[in-house]
Parts: C-alpha cells; structure tokens; sequence
C-alpha cells in the first residue's frame, strides 16, 4: 500500500534513462578511425561486453529513477509484518497510571496532567474505535472507565476529571485487567496503551518471568492482532523524602503520661538532606538523612483526653507531596487498670518496700502510691496505671473484668474456678503477667495453667533453683528490641539491664504460641511470652521482688513494668494503622460491651462513600473495604463503651513503594519491551500522534527504499566508473 | 608557402644542419661516403672532418685533433662509401587520421618526417629514396644524391592521398626486392597491422642485412580514445563502422593497443631494429631532433 499513491506517477520518469539513452544512440557523432583493429575481429567479444554492460547501465538508472517515485509514494507494509490492518476499526484499552507517584511535580505540571495530556492525543487518534481507560491505583469511580464505549470526548473529559493520584501503580495488574476487556470485544484488531511514569517500582510484578510468559500468550492470541505501546511521561527525577511510619513507642498511650511518637523519614534521593523540619501534631524537631538512607525522630506528646486519635507527621513538601504528610491512629486510654493478685501481703510494711505488689505498685502508680505512704502531700500527678492489689486468698474472678491487666504475683496456687476464670479473661482480651515467687507451687500452677501446654502459660515452671545461689546468674539479652514490652531499650548504650538474679524458675517453653523474650547467662529463659488467639500472657521466671535477685532494685524494672503492662493493656487493641486492602480487625476487651459499629471511610473518588454498618461478634468487627487510603473512624452504635472508647479511627496509609521514584533505566526499558512486546514511545524523542497513527496505517518503507536508492545509485556510479575506464 | 617549407620549416633546417643520420651497421654504398665500406684499400683525399660516432674505423681518428683539443673526430675522405638510404612511408588509410584536427594527419606528419630525414641525409650526400605504400608500394623513387633528389621527394609525397588497406608486410617485401645493396630502411607508418605482419616483413630486410629504423606515428587519440557520448567509429581502412558508447571500450582498447605496442617493440628489439614512436601533437621538428640526439649517443 501507498500512502501518497499519486507520486506513483513518477515511475514513469523510470524510461527517463531509456529515452535518453536512445537519443543520445540517434544523435551518435560519427569518427573516421584508424584504430578498428584495437576493436575488430577477436575484439568482438568486447563489443558485446559492453552492449551488455549497456543494458545493466540503463537498467540501473531505470530502477533508480522507480524507486524514488515510490519512495516518494511512501509505501507501507501491512498485516503480520507491519502494522494493523489499515483504518479498520480496533479495540483499544488505556491504562493509565493515577498512582500516587504520578503527583511528582515537573516544573509546575503533575506527571498525571503529562499523562492525561498523552491520553487525550491517543484518544484523538483512536476517533472511531472502542476505548476503555483502566486505572492503576487512583480513587473509587475508576470501574466506570473500564467500559469500551465510542464516545470518546466523555471518555476524554473523565480522563480530565480524575482526581489527585493516590495508590500504588501495578502494571502487571493493570496489564491483565486491560487484556482481559480486549478478550471480551469482537474486533480482532486490538491497541493497547500504557500512560505512565518512569517508575522502576510498578513494573516490578510486569518483570517476573511467570508474567512475561503469560503475557506473550495472551498476546498471541489466535485470530487477534495487538499493537502494544507504552508511553512514559514526567522525567527520570527521583529526588524525593518521605515519611515513611509513624508509630508510638510504647503503645498504648496514656492519658497525660508522655507518648513517643517515633517517625521514619527516608530519603530517595541521592543527596544528603540535613537538618529537615519535621512536624508532628505542631511539636517540631529536625531530621537529617543521607542519600538513600533512614533517619528516625522521636517526638515526644503528652495526651491530654482518652480517646482515638490521629497523629499527622509533616515535612516540607519536597519532589512527592502525598508522602510528606503521613497520620497514624493512636489509642490513648486512661492510666491502666491493673489487677495485682498477691501471695505475699506481708504484715507490717511501714515504710518497706518487700512484697512484689510493693515494688509494683511503685513502678506502675508511682505518685499514688507516695501519696499512699505519705511521702506527698501535694497534688497527685498522673500515674499510667491504677493499681489494685488483692490478696490471693480473696480475690474473686468477677473483679477480672474491671480490670485491663492481672498480674499474679508470687501466688502460691489457684483453685480451678480462678484458673478457669482467669483463661476466660485472658481470651477475652485480657493481659496476664505471671511471675511466680517463693510462695509458689509450681505443680499447681503447672496444673492450672499450663496444663501440659494447653493452658495459657507458655512454658512449664520447674522447681526453682538452689538456695545456696550455687547457680545465680545475671539477664544476659533480650531477644527482640522491637519488641513493645523492650522497646524502651533500643537505642540505649547499655540495653542489657545488669541484674543480679540468685534464685529463679527454670522453664520448659512449649512449642506452639510462646517466645522467649530474655534469657539469662545460663541460657534459661528469663522472660517468655504466649499468644493465643486474643490471649496475651507474659511468664517471668524470676520474682517481681528482691528475694532472689535485684530486679527491683534496678533502673530498668520501672520501664520494664510500665511497658509489661502497656503491652499486657495493649493486646486486645486492634492495629490501627493498616495498608490498602489490610482488613480493619477491631476487638473490644473485657468490660466493653460492643454490638454493632459503623465505619466511614474517607472521601475518595465520587464524594464520601457511605457509611457501613457492622455487628461485633465474639468482641471482634472486621471490615474488609481499605482500598482507598486515609482516616476511617469506626463508632460503636450499639452497646455500653465508655465514651473514650466509642471512637476509634484507622488509618490506610499508602505503600511507601509509590514513594520510590527511582526511575527504570534505558537498558531496564529495553530488557521490558523485548519481554512484554511492546513499543516504547517517549514523547522526548517523538510525538505520539504520528507513531500511533503510523502503526495503525502500517510499517512505512520510504526510509528503506531512499536507502536502496543511494545503495544504488552508488552502485551505478561504480560501475559506470569501472566499466567505463579512465578517459 | 612552397610546398617544401610545408613539410620542412626554416628553424628546423636550422637544426638539422647540426645533426646527421648514420647507419650503426655496415652499408654497401654506391659511391664513397660517410659510412663504413666492406671495401678497403683505396688512395682517397681528405675532404672534411666531422664528429666521430660510434662504428668509424679507429684508424680514421684524427689523433692530433684529439691530442690538440681532446675531440674525437674522423677525417672523411672523397672515396668513403656513402649511405644508402630508403623511406618507406605509409600512405593507407588510417595514416589519413587527424586530417580534420588542427595537428593534421599522421600521413603529414610522417611526410614531414621523412622529408626531414630525406634532407638530412642528402645533405650529407647520402643516397636518399622514398618508397610510399598502401597495399604494395604505390610510389617509388630510387635512392639519389642531390638537392634534386628532394624535390622529387616532396613532388611524391605531395601526391599521395592516404588511403584504402594497409600492406606493411608487402610493401616491405616489395622494396626489399628493388634494393641490391644492403640499405638504411626507414619505415614511417602507424604499424596499424598484426605484429606477425610486421615481422615478417621485417624479418626479410633483416634477412637481407637491411639496417631498419621504425619511425611509428599515431595521434594522441589513438593512445587514449578519448571519445565520449554514442558514437559510430567508421573504419579509415574500410572496416565495418559500429554503434558504440567509447567509454565502454575504453578499457579494453587501451589494454589491446599497449599489447600490441609492447609487441612491436620487443619484434624490432628481437630483429635489432631501431623503433621509435612519434606522437603527432608533438612538434615535429622537437621530436626528430630528440630521436637524432638520442641515436647520435
């Protein structure tokens, strides 16, 4: 085919060298020579030669002269070899990428206007045809540009109405998601589009070998043909600091006790940010990261009301803006109610500190209990706890509930209603700390709650050791400095607490739901967790007094307390900042009579979505709808919370992946079209308009034939020049 | 202008009268002149010097002019044989080439040519003859001292229309047969005939003990054929004309007119014949002057 037929017209010039050439024999001039015998007889032969020559000569020049018409003719090659089969009607999908990368700003314009840009000019070419626009993260509404329809300038202007980008692009996904429309319209000519940034991140699935191998499949479709283009806007800038968690510390907070917020800030780029402001909820401090590398910031809050609350941590807006802005949920709850069932009520305790519920009641309510021995008379400063302490003779498993923490200190036994009671509350929610004393009757205990690994200890307690301190020994780590009960360790020049211990419980840890948490130099453990279900209950191998060791007597036993137990209160919590798609689990403890709940998402796409309305079953709610990220607040309808509980918001916070703007380089692009079949169109080095157009009217050869072209006429010149000799 | 200084400019009549034309070889002439004779013994008188060249006697030496003024010259004496000397030029049909181009023909040039050598040789009281051919020797004038004898030369060249076929081995043959003494043969021609022709004419003066000097004049057009465009080469000799594009036969052209050149020269090397190529877009007079300088060494 021809896309300029007329100059066809021009292969007539083709008998332009015949004519000429038989002119020039009629108009030949005539020379009397004496020479002939140079050119006679065997010379004949010569004659002949170059008559033949003569032909070659002129057809040269003939085909010369053709093949420039048809270049100027610009022929196109069509079908397998070339392109789509003319200006017939296709089949076209868009995908474009509304990720929250594509909001990088490019000199005052979003990569997602480039983009919409780039969109409108393919949809300008396609005229015609039916299109379909698939969206790669984005907002809600995007379902409805799924659907091919003819009316291109309404798809146009919903392209144009797309909100802020948000998400995370997966190409792999909306590749599939794409092939899939196409395999549903009848066109066997199809055109696939992919409107994106230079991100490396959302190809990252697109590079498996799995998906390239499915994808060749797919499009080889028998019966179809499918031109694949992919068009990436905005530059290779990927200059670009994020926050990238908010946490607390040492969750949950308490009501006017100070809340760490911890906040990872990371840097993308390859320069070093030093001295960066950074903001959380109005309090500032400064952060400085190097390139590529993550810094973290404590900020200390002194909450002042229990409740839900949102955290906002915020930088300066730098490359990316939707990850300088990041809020995290915190629960804030009032000081804990915590529970403390003590063997050991000694009689007189004027003044001394013996019993483990003294020393605990030290650590957990340190101003209450001065004002108790009389060692303050003036106002009582806020205490992260509220201790009750119960003689364990006395204690009474209805008094459970009004607690958020129990903590069996130095019990000698239980009756089987108390250790029944007691693994109800723990499934419920409750918190559970453990530590045995000299009091302790370790088979009982065994028998209550370990129950050969079924209970909610997690480890058997074996008798204690020697009384001579024959086998004393020293907290030599804990294994886990994330974890909340040791959190208030890391980053402490000398995290390893130095304890004397000179009597403790060995232990034997089961093997399901339980985790060593510190061991000492002898390799036992000295602290061990179990976690079934909702049940949270921390065993401790050494007594919370001074008897056998000086845990007390240390600086770390406060923290190690107060986190014990914020950890202990924090286990029926749900988790409160989530990633898109992660369920909202919301559990409410002992004492929180929940039974329905409604969850509001965040406004999206289309305005505010509407509200959901769950029932709690077994105290927990689940809500499956986090796509889009943001602030969902979950009320409790129907049931009898205590005000501060009735709130609680989450967050869904996007994937730090889209944070990433690390761009794919010209070989990684190269490696991805030869895999995916695809033809990379950047707008840097050619318009989209005539490339698109180009393949859908076919492979032009103009460029090839003006190659033979010059190839022959080179050739003519050569021959001309050999065979003709020098004059 | 006469018809002599046509063929026979004033400046090179000039140059001439310095230069002389001798045979290398033994001669047989009918009166005594300046070459070696086979007959010794006879009383002679001393007539001039003239420059010693090489094949005099040593005894003709005039050794007190040596001694005097360290030149070699021969004292010549009324009785030494003179020289025999024949002009066979050719009159065929391509010898009439370049007659519509300024530089003229190869038969003017070659009549110039022989003429030259004609009155240079006479000049030298030399016997001078002139022998034209085509196919056969077409005019004959028997060998002749005398200013006479010139005239006659120029009167017969001035006849002579180039044309028709050319006959070198016969015409040869046929002067061979009309000389009885063994002769200075000078063949003017463009040799535009098989080398076996040319051999065996020859051959035959050299088999009569003829000194032959080859005098071989083409024009410039015929070394490079130059032609251009479509072209109908029409043979002077007859031949068939064709149709052709020169620049295709060019190659093969030049490649066959150096073979045969080459060719030429080895037969008159192998023959010890004297062969010397004028081109006709050189000055005539230049040219011969060149060839006598270069022969007198």
């Amino acid at each position: 085919m021809f896309l300029n037929a007329t100059m066809l017209a021009g292969l007539a010039g083709a008998v332009i060298p015949l004519v000429l050439h038989l002119l020039s024999r009629s108009r030949y001039k005539t020379v009397e020579w004496g020479a002939m015998m140079f050119l006679e007889g065997a010379e004949a032969r010569v004659m002949q030669a170059a008559r033949v020559k003569q032909v070659i000569i002129l057809l040269l020049r003939m085909a010369i002269v053709a093949l420039l018409a048809m270049a100027l003719a610009q022929p196109v090659i069509r079908g397998r070899w070339g392109g789509l089969a003319g200006e017939s009607r296709a089949s076209a999908v868009i995908v474009l990428d509304c990720s929250a990368s594509m909001g990088f700003d490019e000199s005052g314009k979003s990569r997602l206007d480039l983009a919409r840009g780039a969109v409108l000019t393919i949809l300008e070419s396609l005229r015609e045809n039916r299109v379909a626009v698939v969206i790669l993260g984005g907002g809600r509404g995007a379902e409805d540009l799924a659907t091919p329809t003819t009316d291109l300038q309404q798809l146009a202007q919903r392209v144009m109405a797309i909100p802020e980008p948000a998400g995370r692009a997966d190409i792999a996904a909306g590749l599939t998601r794409a092939m899939d429309i196409l395999d549903r319209t009848a066109e066997p000519t199809r055109e696939l589009y992919v409107v994106t940034d230079r991100q490396a991140s959302g190809w990252r699935e697109a590079s498996a070998d799995p998906f390239r191998d499915a994808w060749r499949s797919r499009l080889a479709k028998p019966g179809t043909r499918t031109r694949f283009f992919v068009v990436p806007v905005g530059s290779e800038k990927a200059e670009n600091l994020s926050i990238e968690s908010v946490e607390l510390v040492n969750g949950p907070a308490i009501k006017e006790q100070p809340a760490e917020v911890e906040v990872r800030v990371r840097n993308y780029g390859r320069t070093y940010r030093g001295g960066v402001e950074l903001k959380v909820d109005g309090v500032s401090t400064t952060v400085s990261v190097g390139p590529d590398a993550t810094a973290t910031a404590r900020v200390n809050l002194r909450p002042h009301q229990a409740g839900s609350r949102i955290v906002t941590a915020t930088l300066p807006e730098a490359g990316l803006s939707f990850d300088d802005r990041m809020q995290a949920a915190i629960e804030v709850v009032e000081p804990i109610s915590v529970l403390v069932v003590s063997g050991d009520e000694r009689g007189d305790k004027a003044g001394g500190l013996q019993s483990e519920s003294d020393f605990l009641r030290i650590a957990l309510a340190p101003s209450a209990e001065a004002k108790r021995r009389g060692l303050n008379s003036g106002a009582l400063r806020a205490d992260p706890c509220a201790v009750t302490v119960e003689p364990y003779e006395s204690w009474r498993a209805e008094e459970l509930k009004k607690h958020q923490v129990v903590v069996l200190a130095n019990v000698p036994q239980l009756t089987q209603g108390q250790a029944v009671a007691l693994e109800q509350y723990a499934y419920e929610g409750g918190g559970v700390w453990v530590a045995p004393g000299n009091l302790t009757r370790v088979d009982n205990l065994n028998a209550m709650l370990y129950r050969d690994g079924t209970g909610i200890l997690p480890a058997k307690l074996l008798p204690p050791t020697a009384e001579d301190g024959s086998e004393a020994t020293t907290i030599q780590g804990i294994s886990d400095f994330d974890h909340p009960a040791f959190r208030f360790l890391k980053g402490r020049p000398d995290p390893v607490p130095a304890v004397a211990v000179g009597r403790y419980f060995p232990v034997e840890v089961r093997n399901r739901d339980a985790r060593v948490l510190g061991q000492y130099a002898s390799g036992r453990p000295f602290v061990v967790e179990g976690v079934t279900g909702r049940a949270h209950v921390l065993l401790m191998t050494v007594p919370l007094d001074a008897d056998w060791g000086t845990l007390p007597l240390t600086s770390f036993y406060l923290p190690m307390a107060q986190s014990a137990v914020r950890y202990l209160a924090a286990g029926s919590s749900a988790e409160r900042n989530l990633r898109p798609g992660e369920p909202i689990v919301a559990r409410f403890g002992p004492g929180v009579d929940a039974r329905r709940v409604r969850i509001d998402s965040p406004t999206g796409d289309g305005g505010a979505p509407r509200p959901v309305v769950l029932p709690v079953t077994g105290g927990e709610v689940r809500f499956a709808g986090t796509l889009q990220p943001g602030v969902y607040r979950m009320t409790v309808i129907d049931g009898a919370v205590p005000d501060w509980a009735r709130v609680s918001h989450f967050v869904v916070q996007t994937p730090p992946r889209e944070s990433d703007l690390t761009a794919l380089t010209a070989a990684q692009w190269g490696d991805l079209s030869r895999g995916l079949e695809f033809e990379l169109v950047d707008q840097r080095e050619r318009a989209i308009g005539p490339v698109v157009s180009a393949a859908r009217r076919g492979r032009e050869l103009w460029l090839s034939v003006i190659g033979a072209v010059v190839i022959l006429s080179l050739v003519e010149l050569a021959v001309v020049r050999r065979w003709g000799g020098a004059a | 202008m006469s018809t002599l200084s046509r063929y026979l400019e004033p400046a090179l009549v000039e140059r001439l009268n310095h230069l002389q034309l001798s045979a290398r070889s033994v001669v047989e002439g009918t009166t005594i002149g300046s070459h070696k004779s086979p007959v010794k013994g006879a009383s002679i008188e001393f007539r001039q010097h003239r420059t010693y060249v090489p094949g005099d006697e040593p005894r003709r030496m005039d050794w007190r002019v040596l001694g005097r003024t360290d030149r070699h010259y021969v004292k010549e004496y009324d009785e030494e044989t003179n020289l025999k000397c024949v002009l066979l030029l050719d009159g065929s049909g391509s010898m009439a080439y370049g007659e519509s181009a300024k530089r003229g023909s190869k038969f003017d040039y070659g009549a110039r040519l022989a003429v030259s050598l004609a009155y240079l040789m006479l000049g030298q009281t030399e016997s001078v003859g002139l022998g034209v051919f085509e196919k056969k020797v077409a005019t004959w004038i028997a060998p002749h001292t005398g200013t006479a004898q010139l005239s006659r030369i120029v009167e017969a060249v001035e006849k002579v229309a180039p044309r028709g076929p050319s006959g070198l081995a016969e015409a040869i043959h046929d002067a061979a047969g009309r000389l009885q003494r063994r002769s200075l043969v000078v063949i003017v021609s463009d040799l535009m005939v098989p080398v076996a022709q040319f051999r065996e004419g020859l051959a035959h003066l050299r088999h009569d003990r003829h000194e032959v000097i080859v005098l071989r004049v083409l024009d410039r057009d015929e070394l490079e054929f130059p032609f251009s465009g479509w072209t109908r080469l029409r043979g002077l000799e007859g031949e068939k004309g064709s149709l052709c594009d020169p620049s295709l036969l060019r190659k093969t052209y030049k490649e066959n007119q150096r073979r045969h050149a080459r060719e030429l020269e080895e037969t008159c090397r192998g023959m010890k014949a004297e062969v010397r190529t004028f081109v006709t877009d050189k000055d005539v007079g230049d040219s011969l002057v060149a060839f006598l300088h270069h022969r007198s060494i």
